[in-house]
């Protein structure tokens, strides 16, 4: 890990991301999906997604806590080992509810005809599993 | 199990030695970092890694590592000094 931002930064860059996430499922959902095909929408999901990667290269690519979470555990030195195991538990901890939230919810949109579930919807959960635990790290540790 | 705190002076030695984070992380084996969270005493090391730490500095693990806070180095010598004179 390495990086000279500071907590506060990192939380700001976490809380960009997610947001930015969130809003592009939604818009995604509610505009293009819903055959609202406006230039705000369109516009909505360029800010959105520039966000996101801005943010994620901010604080999970250039902090090098991608590299620290997906490195071989001989790769890593003791604290290291601790901290990425501890960030992986709360990945799981928090992924799982939040999945089987999601396609509960899934299921009831589809059941009041409201088509919910398509490509967006897996491939954000698909990165979140993937930045959640840098996204602890970041977010608890007081350096990186 | 909640950890008690194991207090250190690893910096002191550093600092005498003349060694960076990043040349005594290098000779331990660990990232830099790792040095930092030893030396601000926010991460127990494990037993062979105080070991380790100890042998660069050519020390017992008792002069760098305690359950209880350590007293500085001056004091001790200090201490020393007049109990000598005494």
């Amino acid at each position: 890990m390495n990086g000279a931002q500071s907590q506060r930064q990192r939380r700001g860059y976490v809380v960009l991301n997610l947001a930015c996430l969130i809003i592009l499922e939604l818009i995604y959902h509610w505009g293009v999906a819903g055959g609202v095909h406006n230039p705000v929408a369109v516009g909505l999901i360029v800010v959105c997604l520039t966000g996101l990667v801005l943010s994620f290269l901010q604080v999970i690519w250039r902090t090098g806590l991608w590299g620290l979470t997906h490195a071989k555990v001989e790769n890593l030195d003791e604290r290291q080992v601790m901290v990425t195991h501890e960030a992986l538990r709360y990945s799981y901890v928090i992924f799982v509810p939040c999945s089987l939230l999601l396609m509960f919810a899934a299921v009831v949109a589809t059941d009041f005809g409201w088509r919910f579930f398509d490509v967006v919807l897996p491939a954000g959960l698909l990165y979140l599993s993937h930045i959640l635990p840098a996204i602890i790290l970041a977010w608890r540790e007081k350096v990186v | 199990m909640k950890q008690r705190k194991i207090y250190n002076r690893i910096q002191v030695f550093r600092n005498e030695r003349d060694l960076s984070r990043q040349d005594l992380a290098h000779m331990v084996g660990v990232n830099y970092q790792t040095i930092g969270y030893l030396e601000r005493e926010e991460y127990n090391p494990s037993l062979d890694l105080a070991f380790r730490i100890a042998e660069v500095f050519g020390l017992p693990v008792a002069m760098v590592f305690s359950t209880k806070p350590m007293k500085p180095l001056s004091d001790i010598l200090r201490d020393k000094f007049e109990k000598k004179g005494e």
